[in-house]
């Protein structure tokens, strides 16, 4: 014969309908939400990885000075390697967008079309679809670069640029001022070489191996690269020499010039390190994890308030199961029963969580990629995976809380139950309350009464507040930054030079530039800073003194005194400085120092610099002589990339304010259906709805507010704490801010989620009949 | 003040299964007097309490309170009714289990302009030593002593007792019986309690026995005995 108990669980979902329906919907939306974004997080990354193999991405690439020569081409393939070539020319657009084109791939790096197709002649040309996105043009549109109009017939998708990176060493990605595009061969040869990039690709023949081995093979064939250079570059000093001993030459023709000096590296980038390729895998697999722990955070939040008011009927059905116990029913079967309700609806939420996943949820997270990622057309993929993280998981979690909560209370003998001592300590003795006005103490009693229920409230908040305030920080967090680099900006313009050329601007300063890396594997610009500098003021650039900018002492919490070692980018060479003190410098991190000392450093020459300082724009250098400009918009450029990409952060409070009502709500509802029979009582004795109501619900009121306040330092700690962690992941460094409106802006926010559950609570205390409380005489 | 029933009635279901519980019950309660409704169970007597608290509405009849008739008030009007006026005592006590036994009887003190004082309220009931104690830390005629403060402090004209002594023994019934007797002496308000027990009619001024919803005899006590004296 079946369990005749099971009778009673439609009536009981029936009875808790309100609730039962809140929480599986918020379930069914949370588990929709999670199994879309990880079917579309699963679609993205197997299309990614097929990339390396089906697109024949390149397993690092390097830049030199000029054309590499045979030395350099021997070495690589002694190490396994062979070389690419994949030139590019940046050209600056009439809107200061700079445009990276490369001539059409065949052998690396291959391209995908998104959309339209690849140009065929010589006048066209495929672009980035989201950069094309992102400045509205479209299939057809003509594009000016340096003076030719080139017609757009497709949107293309390059395996070594899923994130538009234009250096490497950016904090961001910049979808909305930097593209790379392709054009045919000849029109590329057609093109000036201005902005000409001696970019080399390399792929391993054996590509069959793990990241360590791979890493280690990057490593080998740099140091290999960089030696033949070094010995090609010994190898002219000792023939000029030869040759002037010889008197084949003069010493006045004995020069290193531009023709005869080897190629020189610039730069060199394993696949690993290569930000372009990696950030949207990183990214990808990154905000997987995050969103599968705020799922399991979500679930367990929920079923804790599932649990407290399971438990809260079991307390008030206690001479029921005592006679139930009595009857010989097993503690198992109750425990069933009593979590058979919850389980059923999270089973029931996960499987039309699921079907929303994979019906429409995945395609509308894998656009919040798409607005961000260069990436090749979205197929979403069944992913048995995200099925066990959303249907399992959130039921062993759900089934785990409960039967924790549960198995304890049921395990007392049935004559407690019987007796209504529910409790290890048959009698509780009261905590005294000696002041305030007599409905503060009422309200205190409740609390204390039911501080279970309220510490889960407490949770739940903290876990609401985490999610509203982290899609509260970011938009005055990159504002701030933004100021912030405005307003300690170095000059309007730092202007990097090809090679020395002197100016007659008075207002331009000479300054030096050196990259190194830091232990972290970081690039650091060392910059050479001339004696009492116009432009950077405060600090003493007479001696061998180091500044570090605040933003690589925040990063890397170095004080002034603390030493820091780093090393040269292609060689073992090693340098350790010691901060003097930390020049406030956010946008870059970079160490300065005087310019002699510089020179000294770095064996330069004593009138060495690489470029200006200038307020002013500096007009008698000709443009092949500037190697680059950096102004104010530069600087900022990452905050507004990183602006339009975390815009789906937003959903964040949407779903914290959910979870807001929700647990306010369930466990507001608890506390009244828990105190019904008083609340009836205190309705016969004369109490009105409203007074009533403001002695139970405004106790949950004093919980919400004292939790927020509570847990809103707990969270700009933990939410700190993150932000440290997750930007090591990036390179670069934007200063932690938490506006101070932030905080009354939740404080609102919770007061008024509190105020909707006030309201419902209200109506329920209104419904409770007097005749509650004469019940068992009748 | 003075409490006048005329011709109530009240049934509950509808249909085949409607059950009359009240058939037209009539009497009057002099102000200052205690009437015990007696009767079996079923006969319709707490119901018939329960309607003159307010808590529940006759289908027909009319409850004067006073002057005032109770089928004109409205929620509102009820509601600061029974506030102002009634102090009710309930078989089961239905104390605030949060609260202390001081909290509870400030419950019932809470809604008066005008309560008695809460120390000497305490002491009168003998509960002094407790008053700091949790219902469930009590006996069942401590917890009824402080049901009985709560609904005295705010010097209601009407006490309303629902078997007050039904959960109690007999020592502790006869307390709590004389401490009902003296609230009455001393404070002068109108007490209607319901009870099976038929000893207790000796206590009161008058006493109304009802069967199957109808009076069966409406009687004033010309020879009261006091609580202490009666045998059950």
């Amino acid at each position: 014969m079946k369990n005749p108990l099971y009778k009673r669980i439609p009536r009981e979902f029936k009875r808790n309908i309100g609730k039962n329906i809140a929480m599986f919907l918020f379930l069914t939306l949370t588990i929709g939400f999670c199994s879309g974004y990880f079917i579309a997080t699963g679609s993205l990354s197997s299309r990614l990885a097929e990339n390396y193999d089906k697109y024949l991405t390149e397993d690092g690439h390097f830049t030199l000075s000029k054309e590499i020569d045979e030395a350099l081409l021997k070495t690589a393939s002694e190490n396994d390697a062979e070389i690419y070539e994949l030139f590019y020319k940046d050209k600056t657009l009439k809107n200061d967008h700079v445009m990276r084109i490369y001539k059409l791939r065949d052998k690396v790096d291959l391209l995908t079309v998104y959309s339209g197709r690849l140009p065929e002649k010589d006048d066209e040309i495929s672009i980035d679809r989201l950069y094309a996105r992102n400045n509205d043009i479209s299939i057809g549109d003509r594009i000016e670069i340096d003076g030719k109009k080139l017609t757009v017939t497709g949107f293309s998708v390059a395996p070594d640029y899923t994130s538009l990176y234009k250096k490497n060493t950016d904090f961001m990605f910049d979808a909305l001022d930097f593209c790379v595009a392709f054009v045919t061969e000849n029109e590329f040869e057609s093109m000036d070489d201005s902005g000409l990039v001696y970019n080399y690709a390399w792929m391993y023949r054996n590509r069959k191996m793990d990241e360590t081995q791979k890493h280690d093979k990057s490593e080998k064939l740099m140091n290999s690269l960089s030696d033949t250079s070094a010995d090609e570059l010994d190898d002219l000093k000792e023939s000029l020499l030869e040759a002037v001993f010889s008197g084949e030459i003069k010493l006045s023709q004995a020069k290193i010039t531009e023709e005869n000096v080897p190629p020189v590296f610039t730069d060199f980038i394993p696949d690993d390190q290569n930000s372009a390729i990696n950030m949207a895998t990183e990214d990808v697999g990154g905000d997987k994890i995050i969103v599968m722990w705020l799922l399991y955070i979500t679930i367990a939040v929920i079923a804790l308030a599932s649990a407290i008011t399971t438990k809260s009927t079991v307390e008030q059905e206690a001479s029921v199961i005592g006679t139930l116990r009595a009857s010989g029913y097993r503690r198992g079967e109750l425990i069933g029963h009593y979590m058979v309700i919850s389980l059923i609806s999270t089973f029931a939420a996960a499987i039309a969580g699921n079907v929303i996943g994979y019906t429409f949820m995945n395609g509308i997270c894998a656009s919040m990629y798409y607005g961000s990622y260069s990436f090749p057309g979205y197929t979403p993929y069944i992913n048995s995976e995200a099925f066990i993280m959303t249907t399992f998981v959130p039921v062993v979690i759900v089934l785990s809380v409960n039967l924790i909560m549960l198995a304890r209370l049921l395990s007392l003998p049935p004559l407690q139950f019987l007796r209504h001592e529910l409790k290890k300590k048959k009698k509780t003795r009261s905590i005294p309350l000696r002041f305030g006005k007599f409905t503060s103490r009422f309200r205190t009693r409740v609390i204390l009464r039911n501080y279970q229920a309220y510490i889960v409230l407490f949770v739940g908040i903290t876990f609401a507040n985490l999610l509203l305030m982290f899609s509260l920080i970011w938009n005055p967090l990159l504002d701030s930054f933004r100021d912030t680099i405005l307003d300690n900006v170095i000059a309007e313009n730092q202007y990097f030079l090809k090679a020395p050329k002197e100016t007659n601007l008075p207002d331009a300063e000479k300054f030096a530039v050196y990259t190194l890396k830091n232990d972290n594997g970081e690039d650091i610009t060392i910059y050479g800073i001339t004696d009492k500098s116009k432009y950077i003021k405060g600090a003493d650039f007479s001696g061998d003194k180091f500044y570090f900018s605040s933003a690589y002492a925040d990063k890397y919490g170095v004080s002034a005194g603390g030493e820091v070692h780093f090393k040269e980018k292609f060689s073992a060479k090693e340098y350790s400085f010691v901060n003097e003190s930390t020049y406030n410098y956010p946008p870059s991190l970079c160490v300065f120092t005087g310019i002699d000392n510089f020179r000294d450093i770095f064996d330069k020459e004593d009138d060495y610099y690489t470029g200006y300082f200038s307020n002013k724009k500096i007009t008698d250098i000709d443009d092949m002589y500037i190697a680059s400009v950096i102004g104010r918009s530069d600087l900022t450029g990452s905050a507004d990339q990183l602006e339009n990409s975390v815009g789906f952060v937003k959903l964040f409070s949407i779903f914290a304010v959910a979870v807001y009502i929700l647990m306010i709500y369930i466990l507001s509802k608890m506390i009244t259906e828990r105190n019904s029979r008083s609340i009836s009582v205190l309705k016969i004795l004369g109490y009105k709805n409203g007074e009533i109501s403001s002695l139970y619900n405004l106790a949950t009121g004093i919980v919400v507010i004292i939790s927020m306040l509570v847990s809103m330092p707990l969270i700009a700690w933990l939410i700190k704490f993150v932000y440290y962690a997750m930007m090591q992941r990036y390179n670069g460094w934007m200063t932690f801010y938490i506006s101070l409106e932030i905080y009354p802006e939740m404080f609102v926010t919770g007061c008024l989620c509190f105020l909707a559950a006030y309201l419902l609570e209200m109506r329920r205390v209104r419904k409770i009949r007097m005749n509650e409380a004469i019940k068992d005489i009748e | 003040m003075q409490l006048k029933l005329e011709n109530i009635h009240k049934s509950f279901g509808s249909g085949e299964n409607k059950n009359e519980v009240l058939k037209g019950i009539s009497c009057t309660v002099e102000s200052g007097s205690i009437c015990v409704l007696l009767g079996p169970s079923g006969s319709g007597k707490s119901t018939l309490l329960n309607i003159i608290g307010g808590i529940e509405t006759a289908d027909e009849g009319t409850i004067y309170i006073g002057d005032e008739k109770l089928e004109d008030m409205n929620e509102k009007k009820l509601s600061l009714y029974r506030r102002k006026h009634l102090g009710y005592v309930f078989q089961a006590y239905n104390l605030v289990p949060d609260l202390t036994v001081k909290e509870n009887i400030e419950v019932g003190a809470y809604l008066s302009d005008d309560p008695m004082n809460l120390d000497e309220m305490l002491n009168m009931l003998g509960l002094w030593e407790h008053r700091n104690k949790m219902p469930n830390q009590l006996s069942g005629g401590q917890q009824q002593r402080t049901s009985i403060g709560r609904a005295i402090i705010k010097r209601p004209e009407i006490l309303l007792c629902d078997e007050p002594t039904g959960a109690l023994d007999y020592k502790t019934s006869k307390d709590i019986l004389t401490l009902i007797e003296d609230v009455n002496r001393k404070c002068g308000n109108t007490i209607v309690m319901v009870t099976h027990n038929d000893a207790l009619k000796n206590m009161a001024d008058r006493v109304i026995k009802l069967r199957d919803g109808a009076v069966r005899s409406d009687k004033k006590n010309e020879t009261k005995i006091p609580v202490q004296e009666l045998e059950w």
